[in-house]
């Protein structure tokens, strides 16, 4: 007998997932050694979680593991989750910027750059400390997509000793 | 603070337990080293609070005085290489002592710290089984471990104490709902500012419910820890006395030298419990600086 709810299942187009990420990111196949694609019934969120673990199916799972995409592709771009975890594995599409530039994106969101292709996004934003999360380039600025509210969560930037006037 | 005096006679020092208890409470800022190394978040701490000072019984944590540094609106915190907690929360997590591979429980999962420190623990291989009863919570989860980046958690919600499933599970913690008595030095008196003095049998019921069915969720030489924040020994003793001898064993837990607890009682009012309760730990707060916190550890036998 079929449970009464969407269980979790081994995600059917898992090597276009990898494939889009060694493309658009050079992420290699062989950094997901040890780690396995999921979705939930009809759901369109796939998730990453690493082997050899399976969501039981005689419970009902509400999530799994971290996510990768929130859409199937084509539409579907990695998650800012995703790309903060494993955003030190891509050698295409990346911004690298200095902490102090980190920190401006995290409170404005965005600074001037030009786009690394024609396609303008996703992009990979790291800095020296940890990957920052995903990125767009739109009208020359890059863009960090951040949580709603989320410079209002942080220290207010003249209480952080790195923007502080009288940091040396 | 009133409520607290019923404990006099299980307390070495009354007129400092009670200061404790009203003092403001440290925290603690601890390094998700699945995602960063401790001597960068020790470079952080460096910069931002000085005054944190390594704890050397807890991995990658350091402790933060009353009102400094307010590390959760840094940054980091922000990019999931920190958490913040109470340091006595941290506790039932290194007595549970999860082990990279292993398939782990947390019944009560919510608001998901000890979660999160289960599977950094864990180096984020294996799997934890994050379960609440109130499902908006669940989110609550969510948001810290994608945050941090985690992989290997799992999350489902409903009643604990009717989870089902067979006994699978290598460990489980059982975070228990209590009425909080040890967190009086949180802000604004903690979550349970307002006491009830019925409360004590009305979560006695909910907490040996959750634990039985902890019990036979664990495969045999399994490990079950069970903790609350409070110090009533009906929600405490009296839970574990609920559980059957021949079902599983209280252990002695080990302790690091410098960490002052209490051991359990045998005896609360007219009650006498199972002797091995005596093995569980009781912290006060004058004694560690900490919140008050009850854990005990059982053996599936």
């Amino acid at each position: 007998m079929s449970p009464a709810f969407a269980v979790f299942e081994p995600y059917s187009d898992a090597e276009a997932v990898w494939d889009y990420l060694e493309g658009r990111f050079g992420m290699a196949r062989s950094a997901f050694q040890g780690y396995r694609l999921w979705q939930r019934g009809r759901g369109k969120t796939v998730w990453i979680l690493p082997e050899p673990v399976e969501p039981p199916a005689d419970l009902k799972v509400e999530w799994a593991g971290l996510p990768v995409m929130r859409q199937p592709l084509p539409r579907g771009f990695p998650t800012n989750a995703f790309l903060r975890r494993f955003g030190d594995r891509a050698t295409r599409n990346v911004f690298d910027v200095d902490w102090e530039t980190a920190l401006g994106l995290m409170y404005d969101h965005q600074i001037e750059a030009e786009a690394l292709e024609a396609k303008g996004g996703p992009y990979v934003i790291r800095s020296s400390v940890s990957p920052l999360g995903r990125g767009w380039v739109r009208k020359g600025r890059l863009l960090l997509e951040t949580p709603k509210g989320w410079a209002a969560q942080l220290l207010p930037p003249a209480e952080l000793s790195e923007l502080s006037p009288d940091s040396g | 603070m009133e409520h607290l005096r019923r404990y006099q006679c299980l307390v070495d020092d009354l007129a400092a337990f009670l200061e404790a208890a009203a003092a403001p409470l440290p925290k603690v800022v601890w390094a998700n080293s699945v995602r960063t190394g401790e001597d960068r978040v020790a470079e952080i701490l460096a910069r931002r609070c000085p005054q944190a000072r390594r704890l050397p019984y807890l991995d990658g944590a350091w402790r933060i005085p009353p009102g400094a540094g307010r590390a959760g609106k840094w940054p980091e915190f922000a990019l999931g290489l920190i958490h913040t907690q109470e340091e006595v929360s941290l506790w039932p997590v290194r007595i549970l002592d999860p082990r990279p591979g292993e398939a782990v429980l947390d019944l009560c999962a919510a608001p998901g710290s000890k979660t999160a420190r289960i599977v950094v623990a864990m180096g984020d291989g294996g799997s934890v089984l994050a379960n609440d009863k109130k499902w908006p919570r669940l989110q609550g989860i969510q948001d810290i471990v994608a945050r941090m980046g985690l992989t290997s958690v799992l999350a489902c919600h409903g009643d604990g104490a009717q989870l089902p499933g067979t006994a699978r599970f290598d460990r489980v913690l059982v975070d228990a709902p209590c009425t909080g008595e040890g967190t009086t030095r949180k802000s604004e008196g903690g979550n349970r500012a307002q006491y009830r003095h019925n409360d004590h049998a009305k979560m006695q019921a909910i907490q040996k419910g959750l634990l039985r069915r902890a019990v036979e969720l664990v495969r045999p030489g399994g490990l079950v820890v069970y903790a609350t924040c409070t110090y009533a020994p009906e929600e405490n003793e009296g839970v574990l006395d609920g559980v059957y001898p021949e079902k599983a064993a209280i252990e002695p837990i080990e302790l690091p030298e410098g960490i002052t607890v209490a051991g359990g009682v045998p005896e609360w009012g007219d009650q006498r419990f199972r002797p091995d309760v005596t093995n569980a730990i009781r912290f006060w707060p004058h004694h560690n600086d900490t919140g008050g916190f009850f854990v005990a550890r059982l053996r599936r036998l």
